[in-house]
């Protein structure tokens, strides 16, 4: 038995020492920018890799996802885009399979930021740097017929909710309603299980609504009216981009970008360009759910 | 630091904990359906009917073929297209079963093919049919040589249900998940869940060992 | 959003296949070498070289891989190592194949039957001669047929290392599940491909064996 022990306690050993060195923040100083003679950039700041900015991407339409030539399109990926051209960066995908990965390589530096539709949380600010809100997206329930409007109807008619994992809803569903809510690994699982009858609603952001309908038929969604049971009913979720928390500086340029696009119009303008609101270009006061 | 990783870690472990419970549970059932199906597989690859021992070998190759990722979207996403619509725990059984029947099949026909053959030839000279044959003198034997590949097999089907939170079962993977999603802990809930499989998988193999051992004594004496 | 059926997607999955059988033959070739020392290591007469050689086996088939992939990919460049996606998962996947291997080749020598071995040294073989002309080719019947379904095991493990955005065959099934809606179609094509990948190795397994066995019976 003593080999095993052996291995248990080595094992916990190297995991303990892993995860406490995870626990710091990434490092790297090389001085971004100053590349080509004729661009300056408008800030200055540090980058993984010098010249380029390094994307962690877990694809996701149409927030952030790759065209068939590798480069980065989608809502963020035109403003990020426009951002790298003005701080005189060249953007360098990393592609990962899920935010499990793309999370990790913000946090251990080997990206510089990472995309998505991602909302700004509390939890998350203490792990990662959040950007200033970018755009809103609300929460969507989507049903056959569009018949499930409200979550007091979720939860007086006993109906089967099914989301994705790392909505911002999901804890607060699955106290609301226990064994009737099922998390999916994709929202795109859980609709395949709303049609085969598994689930009678789907919870989900409306960009992800938006990318939805372009491939299913007779399903309709419905933002459903302020919930004080579900936190993300009363308050829209605010996307982010998460950096570094060794790398304020980059943070600092990019709230200072993005306040630039807003007030140039080009958040509206990428909105539109995929179908979204207008609207949600304009966030509000940043909040932290 | 050191301070705040315990910290994580007493939190994500109540909802960890939770999910090794169902994954526990997928591992079971889903060997004790799949192992005698191997086993009937084993016993069908090796017979002398030409068309029994094809459609076996058959099945196994396709079944070692797919991927277990691949099985559980199948059972869970495409049977209901053909009006048979099983929940997320059954799917994954079903899954589980499936592929230890196909790869136990190889395992069992390998423990039944080391069965040494004076024990046939003893069999048949005392003038037992072949399924008494079979059942007294054969299977017995050829099990106890299968049994240590076989537990090594289940060790790491139980870290094979970890792909069952493709299907939405809630096990320790998806838990994990989870968590990390909304807190962006990570590489500490992946770890922490690293160590949870670990805490089984490593007493495991080692009990294996100790079998492994205590079962090479009787054959030896015997030989 | 694209509007297909799915078997649009057919030609990017075929395009993953280049890496998953980079990623299965690279992964194999370190296991099968690194599984030699690891072997003779657990064999070893001292209880240290012994202990270490199983903790290191129970550790790499004890710890999902996906944990594995990511202390390799996240955590190691703490360390100051730095490894691309590729290398970090030929190497996760490359350690638990010695790990296995190692345990192959274990059952394989076990099961050269010690007469054998009295026989070799009474004829006066060195160990070395024995070792490599007589226990070999007798462990290698025992072990073809684990191997095989290592090898098997392995193409479709290679899976995991779409978590780390390998564009192998099921990343690419991911992101066409994704982007169509027909994750069904996609995953029934991806599976063909696996199988069709795999047809090739397991034929030649059950045909070296029964061809070992036709050789290697003793009356």
């Amino acid at each position: 038995m003593k080999p095993a022990k052996l291995s248990a306690v080595a094992l916990a050993a190297v995991m303990a020492a892993v995860t406490l060195g995870a626990c710091g923040s990434g490092d790297s100083a090389s001085t971004a920018g100053a590349g080509a003679a004729e661009c300056t950039p408008r800030h200055q700041f540090s980058t993984v890799s010098e010249g380029e900015l390094t994307v962690a991407l877990a694809p996701y339409e149409p927030a952030a996802y790759t065209d068939s030539s590798g480069n980065l399109v989608g809502i963020e990926g035109e403003l990020l885009r426009q951002i790298a051209e003005w701080e005189c960066l060249e953007i360098k995908v990393l592609p990962l399979g899920s935010y499990a990965a793309t999370i990790p390589a913000v946090q251990s530096g080997r990206a510089d930021i990472t995309v998505g539709d991602i909302y700004r949380t509390a939890e998350r600010a203490a792990v990662t740097t959040l950007t200033d809100p970018i755009y809103k997206d609300a929460l969507e329930i989507v049903s056959k017929g569009g018949t499930v409007t409200s979550i007091q109807q979720l939860v007086s008619d006993n109906l089967r909710l099914g989301g994705s994992t790392g909505g911002l809803w999901d804890d607060d569903f699955q106290k609301l309603l226990g064994d009737n809510f099922k998390l999916y690994q994709t929202f795109q699982d859980a609709v395949q299980d709303l049609q085969a009858g598994r689930l009678d609603a789907v919870v989900m952001s409306s960009l992800g609504y938006n990318a939805l309908t372009a491939g299913v038929s007779g399903v309709a969604g419905v933002m459903p009216p302020a919930d004080s049971r579900v936190t993300a009913s009363t308050a829209p979720g605010q996307a982010t981009w998460p950096t570094n928390n060794s790398n304020p500086e980059l943070t600092t340029a990019l709230n200072a970008d993005i306040s630039e696009l807003r007030s140039s119009g080009a958040i509206t303008e990428a909105l539109e360009k995929y179908d979204l609101d207008p609207e949600l270009a304009d966030p509000g006061e940043p909040n932290l759910l | 630091m050191g301070g705040g990783l315990l910290h994580d870690w007493a939190q994500q472990i109540g909802p960890l904990a939770q999910g090794l419970w169902v994954s526990a549970r997928l591992a079971v059932v889903g060997l004790a359906v799949g192992l005698p199906l191997g086993l009937l597989l084993a016993i069908g690859v090796g017979s002398k009917g030409r068309s029994l021992r094809w459609a076996c070998v058959g099945i196994v190759e396709i079944a070692r073929g797919t991927p277990m990722l691949v099985v559980l979207q199948l059972v869970y996403f495409g049977l209901p297209q053909v009006n048979i619509t099983l929940s997320s725990f059954v799917a994954a059984v079903v899954s589980i079963a499936v592929i230890t029947a196909a790869y136990t099949s190889e395992i069992f026909r390998s423990g039944l093919a080391a069965v040494p053959h004076g024990q046939q030839d003893a069999a048949r000279a005392l003038g037992l049919r072949t399924a008494d044959r079979l059942r007294y003198v054969i299977v017995p034997q050829g099990i106890r040589i299968a049994i240590p590949p076989l537990l090594n097999f289940a060790i790491l089907i139980f870290q094979g249900t970890s792909l069952a939170f493709t299907i939405a079962v809630p096990e320790l993977m998806a838990q994990a998940y989870g968590i990390g999603a909304s807190t962006f802990l990570y590489m500490q809930v992946l770890s922490l869940a690293g160590l949870m499989y670990a805490a089984i998988t490593l007493p495991s193999a080692a009990g294996v060992r100790l079998l492994e051992k205590r079962l090479g004594r009787h054959v030896a004496a015997a030989a | 959003m694209s509007d297909s059926n799915g078997w649009d997607q057919f030609g990017d999955l075929v395009g993953g296949i280049p890496l998953t059988l980079e990623l299965t033959v690279a992964s194999f070739a370190i296991g099968a070498v690194v599984g030699v020392p690891l072997v003779l290591a657990r064999r070893s007469q001292f209880r240290l070289t012994r202990g270490l050689a199983v903790m290191i086996i129970d550790l790499a088939r004890g710890i999902p891989m996906i944990t594995w992939l990511f202390v390799i990919y996240f955590a190691l460049p703490q360390a100051g190592i730095r490894f691309s996606q590729f290398a970090a998962a030929v190497l996760g996947l490359g350690l638990l194949t010695a790990a296995m291997m190692a345990e192959i080749y274990r059952a394989g020598i076990a099961a050269v039957p010690k007469g054998q071995w009295e026989a070799g040294r009474t004829l006066g073989l060195s160990e070395r001669r024995l070792f490599l002309d007589v226990a070999v080719p007798q462990a290698a019947r025992v072990a073809i047929p684990p191997t095989a379904t290592l090898l098997i095991g392995l193409l479709k493990d290679t899976a995991i290392a779409s978590t780390l955005g390998v564009a192998e065959i099921t990343y690419r099934a991911q992101i066409a599940a994704q982007n169509t809606y027909k994750g069904l179609t996609i995953f029934a094509l991806a599976a063909g491909l696996y199988i069709v990948l795999s047809l090739p190795v397991a034929a030649l397994s059950r045909w070296l064996d029964r061809w070992l066995h036709q050789k290697w019976t003793v009356a």
